[in-house]
């Protein structure tokens, strides 16, 4: 876990972890999937430059005319991110070799409306010149 | 071509090896170690057939012990030790052909994210015990690699 999580696991309390590897190795990480009622996998023609970008693009796309229609989004990796998991995946679909998976996007009529999450300032992310720089006046 | 001659040069191999981790790591970052659970694994039928090994009826220690011991006849590991600690396969490999890869990994700030040894033992446990695995860590100290792993059964 301290792989996936890095040095903040750390600072966890004990059932913190528990709870977090219970959950991390239940097969259910992505499980609300099975209930989505259409699930998109995007997959990626392996043999061009940027299969990777092209396809997140794509997907925000995606993501955001689905906002429009009034329509809620999940766009995950977990079933795709193992190579192993993957594998399985292409079998079930039937995905040619020369293919990756990207993503797998739930596509549904939410029925939540969850608060933003929080965002960093602007400054806090932005260079200028070189990395680590600061505008002047900043902080 | 003499014997000799048809050795293959370990520096060579290895400095491959370190540039293709490299290239890896830059283009996935962290998701790397994801991506590189069957490097190594595919070795797992070769060895079977080589070494006519038979796993049935043994456990989990056992059978890691029984597919690392070829790799010691072949020279590819000096030794091993494997211990399973509540679903923590525990491996320390010794004087591994590929620690120098470790080390070069080390000094570039990447994280250590594959070990072919453990992933061919990984590979060995999901097909005969049928369970699922994550590499927990991988940690070098001297000529000593330190890999762990979890197992576990969805």
């Amino acid at each position: 876990m301290a792989e996936r999580f890095g040095e903040k696991i750390k600072t966890w309390p004990e059932e913190k972890k528990k709870r977090v590897f219970e959950k991390l190795t239940s097969g259910k990480v992505s499980a609300f999937l099975a209930e989505a009622p259409v699930n998109i996998v995007v997959c990626a023609y392996k043999n061009v430059w940027d299969p990777r970008e092209d396809c997140s693009a794509a997907i925000q796309n995606m993501l955001l005319m689905a906002k429009a229609l009034g329509l809620g989004t999940c766009w995950v990796i977990g079933p795709v991110t193992d190579v192993r998991d993957e594998m399985k995946v292409k079998e079930l679909l039937n995905i040619p070799e020369e293919y990756k998976i990207v993503s797998v996007v739930a596509l549904g009529y939410p029925d939540e409306d969850p608060k933003p999450r929080p965002r960093k300032e602007l400054e806090e992310v932005t260079f200028y010149e070189r990395f680590g720089q600061k505008k002047e006046g900043t902080r | 071509m003499s014997e000799k001659e048809s050795k293959i040069d370990k520096e060579w191999v290895n400095e491959i090896f370190y540039d293709l981790l490299k290239v890896v790591y830059d283009g996935l970052g962290g998701a790397s170690r994801f991506r590189c659970y069957l490097v190594g694994r595919t070795m797992l039928e070769y060895l079977t057939k080589k070494f006519n090994l038979n796993f049935s009826n043994l456990t989990v220690p056992e059978a890691a012990k029984k597919v690392l011991e070829p790799l010691k006849t072949i020279g590819i590991i000096g030794g091993y030790d494997v211990a399973l600690n509540d679903m923590v396969l525990d491996l320390k490999i010794h004087n591994c052909a590929h620690l120098q890869v470790q080390k070069r990994v080390k000094e570039s700030k990447m994280p250590a994210f594959v070990c072919p040894c453990m992933n061919l033992c990984l590979g060995l446990i999901e097909k005969n015990f049928g369970l699922d695995s994550e590499m927990i860590d991988i940690t070098h100290e001297g000529d000593t690699c330190h890999v762990k792993a979890m197992l576990f059964k969805y």
